[in-house]
């Protein structure tokens, strides 16, 4: 895949290594993705497949013992991993959001939601008043508009107007646009009542809208990449499905472009545009999520399709996949998956297969298609 | 819902299990959980019942009442027509090991000091089932061949093995006493699908194999189709639905059911559907809503739904609902449907 403009973001050959008492685990084995502008992308893959490490390693989050052997992290331009540590900040914190499995945990207990949003707008005042400043005059001019505009609201957009030039904001006054921000968010991802939601503490929302102010607070600061990791399994399929159809929503609003990792092929075919299918750090199917569900090619995608239980049908016998993810401290050689593949032959224990594209836009990294 | 029948393993008639919450300063009960309340159902010889409903409405306190974990407040509980509430002891010993539980953690079901061999034998010389060290062991070497595990791995300790391993051992340690009635608590929501599928298999030939009858907790909808020849859908501590799993998963009666399974994402991208035809969250089990419990999110909800407790009503061959309207009557009166429409 070649790193065309349009993707906002590209991984190439991506290799990380965890160091552990038990020894070296090769997590991520060069992983190639590139997700393009707009799009959802799906990651998916088993526990251990390294979808989660990917993610982080894209975030800047891994943990000390890891290391990252090799590669290029590109977003929207620039490499995250050559750069230097202030630009990479602000790149971050320009371009990309994350919500993550278990909103409990990434919520701070003893702040309020208001406040939790309030810091992350505060933590750069420079780059998100043109943010805040944008949102209200976009209220305004609504109301313009719709010739509702008070007095006191004429005078008040002026002044942003010539604000937005200039650049600058006190704070007061940008704290009152920024709570007016914050609240005009969490009332787009569809909390009730989201004056009232400002002032409320974690414990007091449901799972659910635990998720939602997780979402509330990813997209205050209009990123183009949104990573969303595993953000509906901790919750259950009534409210997943709420979730998911808000997702959808969402991203036709904000123009961002998505990367859902996730276990679940059923949460992919519901919400992506195409699919990357992950095995023991390494991607080894790349495709548009119809293509991926009607033509898998690797025998590892082929496995997982037919293991998925259907709510719809009635199948005889579950077909399996034999044997278990592999320890990576000590991964098999070359294709990682040949141990457990139906139609391993000589040439795979032997070296790395490529990334090829088999058919238009749909690559695969296995022998049986050529490499 | 009919009398008891002889191929009725086990019945549960109006079993309420309600856990108190104690405070204050003296410490008294202030209110309930009600975790179980009031459920009436029974478990057919050679059947998988599949119990399905989100987090919080009681599955596994169903299931843990069942095999005597936790203790009802009221109800009857017969195992081959015994009631066995009123047993404890010596008496019940003997139930005990005609019903076995698979849990759905393996990790913490098994204990990490114990070898595999001893595992699988402390519950033979418990209900001595064995009469020595040596049968025991070689019912152990069986056992574990059963599970598709090999003898070698009786004196490993469950750090060795991975998820879907563990959970090959937490059921053949539900096998080791011969049971007839196995509990099965999520036993695959902690594997990965492509070892679910393992796990699922082994289940299905061990029942044909040994003729055993099961209850199946689960929060999936897929794998309850494929595993269950009945389903009960539990919601806030009732089973609102119960019947032939078939038909309730075709032609859902009860409007939870129907919404529960228009949620479900099918792993197919070409039959997007993309409904959340339910808005907010389950109620708390401490106060829940009068008449029909599912009012408050049901979208064909009417004044009368308050006020009337709905009884099991049977709406299609063996098949139960705990809801005052016939759903397609309901459908047509109302003209908003909870069903959004598809994008």
């Amino acid at each position: 895949m070649d790193g065309s403009t349009q993707d906002i973001l590209t991984v190439k050959k991506l290799q990380v290594n965890f160091h552990t008492f038990a020894g070296q685990v090769k997590a991520l084995d060069g992983v190639d993705l590139s997700v393009k502008r707009g799009e959802v992308l799906g990651l998916v893959g088993e526990s251990g497949s390294g979808k989660s490490v990917t993610a982080l390693s894209i975030e800047g989050l891994l943990p000390q013992n890891a290391e990252v052997v090799g590669g290029q992290i590109i977003l929207n331009g620039k490499d995250l991993l050559t750069e230097k540590q202030g630009e990479i900040r602000t790149a971050r914190l320009r371009e990309m959001a994350m919500v993550f499995q278990d909103p409990l945990t990434y919520l701070n207990p003893v702040l309020t939601v208001g406040s939790q949003i309030l810091e992350i707008l505060e933590t750069d005042r420079r780059v998100f008043t043109p943010v805040v400043v944008a949102a209200r005059l976009e209220d305004l001019n609504k109301a313009a508009r719709e010739g509702t505009l008070t007095e006191k609201e004429t005078r008040e957009k002026a002044s942003l107007e010539a604000l937005l030039a200039e650049q600058t904001l006190g704070r007061r006054e940008f704290k009152r646009l920024a709570k007016a921000y914050a609240v005009a968010i969490l009332g787009r991802v569809r909390l009730p009542e989201p004056e009232r939601m400002f002032k409320m503490y974690p414990f007091e929302l449901s799972g659910g809208m635990r998720q939602r102010t997780m979402i509330a607070m990813a997209l205050v600061r209009r990123p183009a990449l949104l990573i969303a990791d595993e953000i509906t399994t901790a919750l259950d399929v009534t409210v997943q499905a709420q979730i998911l159809k808000l997702l959808r929503e969402l991203k036709d609003q904000i123009d961002a472009s998505i990367l859902l990792i996730t276990h679940d092929l059923a949460v992919v075919a519901e919400i992506c545009d195409r699919v990357a299918v992950m095995y023991a750090g390494n991607i080894v199917e790349v495709a548009e999520v119809g293509e991926l569900f009607k033509n898998p090619l690797h025998p590892y995608t082929q496995g997982l399709l037919a293991a998925i239980p259907r709510p719809d049908a009635v199948r005889g016998e579950l077909t399996s996949i034999k044997g278990s993810v592999p320890n990576l401290i000590y991964p098999p050689s070359g294709c990682r998956f040949h141990p457990r593949c139906p139609s391993a032959f000589e040439k795979c224990p032997l070296s790395k297969p490529p990334l090829v594209e088999a058919r238009a836009g749909h690559y695969v990294e296995c022998f049986l298609y050529g490499g | 819902m009919s009398g008891v029948q002889s191929s009725e393993l086990l019945r549960m008639e109006d079993v309420f299990t309600w856990f108190p919450i104690k405070g204050g300063i003296l410490g008294r009960t202030q209110a309930y959980v009600k975790a179980v309340d009031g459920v009436t159902l029974s478990v057919r010889r050679g059947e998988t019942l599949g119990i399905v409903g989100e987090s919080g409405c009681g599955k596994t306190t169903l299931a843990r009442t069942v095999v005597r974990l936790a203790e009802p407040i009221k109800g009857r509980l017969l195992f081959d027509g015994t009631d066995i509430l009123k047993l404890k002891g010596g008496r019940l010993k003997p139930f005990r090991r005609k019903m076995q539980m698979v849990f759905q953690d393996p990790y913490a079901s098994l204990d990490p000091r114990q070898n595999v061999r001893s595992a699988l034998t402390e519950p033979m010389h418990i209900h001595g089932i064995v009469s020595g060290k040596n049968e025991a062991d070689k019912r152990a070497a069986e056992l574990i061949r059963i599970v598709g595990l090999n003898p070698d791995h009786l004196s490993r300790f469950p750090h060795e093995f991975s998820g879907g391993q563990r959970q090959r051992i937490a059921v053949a340690r539900a096998l080791a006493v011969n049971p007839e009635f196995l509990v099965l608590d999520e036993p695959t929501s902690s594997l990965d699908v492509s070892v679910q599928a393992q796990i699922l298999n082994l289940l299905r030939d061990l029942q044909k194999e040994l003729g055993l009858t099961y209850l199946f907790i689960s929060h999936n909808l897929a794998v309850v189709r494929q595993m269950c020849s009945r389903t009960g859908v539990m919601y806030l501590g009732r089973v609102v639905e119960i019947g032939p799993t078939e038909s309730l998963f075709e032609r859902p009666r009860h409007p939870y059911t129907e919404a529960l399974l228009s949620s479900v994402p099918l792993p197919d991208p070409t039959k997007r559907r993309l409904l959340a035809p339910l808005e907010g969250d389950v109620p708390s089990p401490i106060t829940i809503p009068s008449g029909c419990r599912f009012r408050t999110r049901c979208g064909y909800a009417t004044d009368k739904c308050a006020e009337v407790f709905p009884p099991a009503t049977e709406v299609a061959p063996d098949q139960f609902a705990e809801c005052l309207y016939d759903i397609d009557f309901a459908k047509k009166t109302k003209r908003e449907l909870p069903v959004s429409s598809v994008q």
